[in-house]
């Protein structure tokens, strides 16, 4: 059994592990999931794994470099749609990425879904399912079996007015519970100051 | 082979990817006027990366009769070139070094740099113009020498020279004459094999000494077509056909190649040839990559009126193979390897497009600040390690969005379409001065109504405003919304508005 993948410091009393299990696959929801999604795995990508975002052509990078992912490791793909095209190519990527955060198409069939599972199960990479807010990307998230539900909602903005100023600052409240973890912990973040900490 | 440097011309853009950017170009594509307004009195010029120019001086001085004319006449040609790209020559500053060796050439293009003239280093003043250089300019010619340790190619080039400067400066070296006044092995015990390099450079000679070992046989792979090849791809998978050949028969004989001379030849003469230059060896990709730029440039600029018939590639320069070892800490990591064979693996199935990898090239538009790259187009057997000198380099651009950076970015004609409205329903507007007509209540985002809690904006944002062709005017503003139907959930998002359009443009998700 490889050492889980770790996270930034912040994150780290949110799994009972202290990182990411590896083989296992989350379920990131909520409308801080993205952000949330990169910041989990910007400390494995600065210690050297690579990252795949699948799915999700609009990303900021800047997004995720500020997250603190490296940004040299980091490949976005785009596969096709099908649901076949969609997970060969995703188990392609399998073979050599740690980390990947999908973002999974309607067509994605059950069946699909569970063999890419095992796949990931047998390569020891995590999973990150990606659930965009409604009317970005339908997608079918949900038809994955997750061992951790992630969800990250933005608790406050702070800085922005009724026509001053700018957002400063964002306000995260993660949870997580699912069937690998025996109570559902929960954390409330500054998202710029929990990658800025591990930054320094 | 004489172990004495060669006399060379350097002309060097010090942040070439920020002006490419600037200029709204890619980094080789926007390079390409540059080079071959040098190549029109240069035959032969080398390229190590774009934004950086070698050759040597000895043909070309001879024929306009000296280094100085030949100094001016390039740094007129480039910036004349120059001025057909921007109208705004502040933009690229540049720099014209003459001196013997690469190092003491990028050092004088360094000085050059800012006095905006050419520096000329005459041959008899050459060793002690060198010796009381400091050994700062180590970092500032990393994209010239290359990286520490020719052997272990990925190390961070600029952070592993910081690391040396810092540690000669303690040791009381700050200058060249100092590390040149120590004995070699002295060096190499202290540094191991970069001292060799170090005590190399600081004696004014090339980095690589010249090859004591006679080279192997059959080292320059020519290939003709029996019928002239018109598709670029088939050129290309020819080239890595003889690449393939070419690296296994060198890493037969313990050899890697430093520079490398491609010719290719069009049915009616017509022939593209240039030098290429890596300091850590040329691999199987990255000889595809030197022909793929070579051949793309050719066909943009040339037009060759039939297929290409020969193919020439020579290695002209090689060195010892120091081998490549897989790093203890730092530098290359097995997964390194493994996630390249997966990019690899996807791209033959789905295409090269269908996976890129961001580089960073500034602006004030979040969706342009990266652009995505072809795999293909990128030199994977150095990514990862951050090399390359433009990866990461994402420094604080004038203008850009204040941090937190959205998650969700989109570009120009493809974000979608929303309706900023106010309070009677009307759709709010902004005249020149950039004032709203009135305070926005509801956004309608993809048929779904959201409620406008705050706002900031509009600030104007005012791109290339030197270029008319490629000038942009709009403004932005930061919303924060609620959905309709969900109202615990409040979200932001940035619109921005260019001719009379409210466009989604970024979404914080």
């Amino acid at each position: 059994m490889r050492a889980p993948l770790p996270v930034a410091a912040p994150f780290a009393p949110l799994f009972a592990e202290g990182g990411l299990v590896r083989g296992r696959t989350l379920a990131c929801s909520g409308d801080a999931a993205l952000t949330t999604a990169l910041a989990l795995s910007s400390t494995a990508t600065q210690l050297g794994s690579w990252l795949a975002v699948v799915g999700v052509p609009h990303l900021g990078v800047g997004a995720a470099v500020e997250a603190g992912v490296a940004v040299e490791r980091i490949v976005l793909a785009q596969p096709p749609l099908t649901s076949r095209e969609w997970v060969a190519t995703v188990a392609a990527l399998v073979e050599g990425f740690a980390l990947l955060i999908v973002a999974p198409p309607s067509s994605l069939s059950e069946h699909d879904a569970r063999r890419l599972q095992s796949r990931i199960a047998a390569r020891q990479s995590v999973l990150i399912v990606l659930q965009l807010p409604a009317p970005l990307t339908p997608n079918a998230s949900r038809i994955f079996h997750a061992d951790l539900d992630v969800h990250a909602d933005t608790a406050d903005w702070s800085g922005i007015e009724r026509g001053g100023a700018h957002i400063t600052q964002r306000t995260v409240r993660v949870r997580v519970s699912g069937r690998r973890c025996a109570s559902p912990r929960e954390a409330t973040l500054d998202l710029s100051c929990a990658t800025n900490q591990h930054v320094s | 082979m004489r172990d004495e440097p060669t006399r060379v011309v350097v002309v060097r853009f010090p942040h070439w990817s920020a002006c490419a950017a600037a200029l709204g170009c890619s980094a080789r594509s926007g390079f390409e006027p540059i080079v071959r307004a040098v190549v029109a009195h240069v035959p032969l010029v080398e390229i190590t990366a774009p934004g950086i120019i070698v050759f040597a001086t000895r043909g070309p001085s001879r024929y306009v009769g000296g280094d100085e004319p030949l100094a001016a006449l390039v740094h007129a040609a480039v910036g004349d070139a120059l001025r057909t790209l921007t109208t705004d020559p502040q933009h690229a500053r540049y720099g014209i070094g003459i001196g013997d060796g690469r190092l003491a050439a990028a050092i004088a293009a360094h000085h050059s740099v800012q006095s905006a003239a050419p520096v000329v280093v005459p041959t008899d003043t050459a060793h002690a113009w060198l010796a009381q250089s400091s050994v700062r300019a180590l970092v500032e010619c990393v994209d010239v020498i290359g990286a520490v340790g020719a052997g272990v190619p990925g190390t961070d080039d600029v952070a592993s020279y910081r690391n040396v400067v810092s540690l000669l400066e303690r040791l009381g070296l700050y200058r060249f004459g100092d590390v040149a006044a120590l004995c070699e092995a002295d060096l190499i015990a202290r540094f191991g094999a970069f001292g060799r390099d170090l005590s190399r450079l600081a004696n004014g000679q090339d980095r690589h000494p010249p090859l004591a070992a006679t080279p192997p046989p059959d080292r320059v792979c020519t290939r003709q077509f029996d019928a002239p090849v018109e598709s670029r791809d088939a050129v290309l998978a020819t080239v890595d056909d003889i690449a393939v050949g070419l690296v296994d028969h060198l890493t037969a004989h313990g050899l890697a190649v430093v520079r490398l001379h491609v010719l290719i030849e069009s049915e009616h003469g017509e022939r593209s040839e240039r030098m290429w230059y890596r300091s850590d060896g040329f691999g199987v990709r990255s000889i595809v990559e030197s022909a793929r730029w070579q051949l793309d440039a050719w066909i943009q600029h040339d037009a060759p009126t039939s297929g290409v018939v020969a193919l020439r590639i020579a290695p002209e320069h090689m060195v010892v193979n120091a081998g490549r070892q897989a790093a203890l800490w730092g530098g290359e990591r097995d997964g390194d390897a493994q996630a390249q064979r997966a990019i690899r693996r996807v791209a033959d199935v789905n295409g090269a497009e269908s996976i890129t990898l961001p580089a960073w090239r500034g602006g004030r538009d979040p969706a342009r600040a990266f652009e995505l790259v072809r795999s293909d187009a990128v030199d994977l057997e150095h990514r990862g390690s951050g090399n390359n000198g433009d990866n990461g380099v994402a420094v604080a651009w004038r203008g850009a969005l204040p941090s937190p950076a959205p998650a969700l970015v989109f570009d120009g004609d493809t974000a979608p379409e929303v309706d900023v409205l106010d309070a009677n329903g009307r759709a709010v507007s902004v005249d020149a001065r950039h004032a709203m007509s009135s305070d926005p209540v509801t956004v309608c985002v993809h048929h779904i109504i959201h409620d406008v809690v705050a706002w900031a904006g509009p600030w104007p944002v005012e791109e290339r405003w030197w270029d008319a062709r490629r000038a942009r005017r709009a403004v932005r503003m930061q919303l924060l919304v609620r959905e309709r139907t969900s109202p615990f959930t409040t979200r932001a998002v940035l619109v921005v508005r260019e001719r009379r359009t409210w466009r989604l443009s970024a979404w914080y998700a």
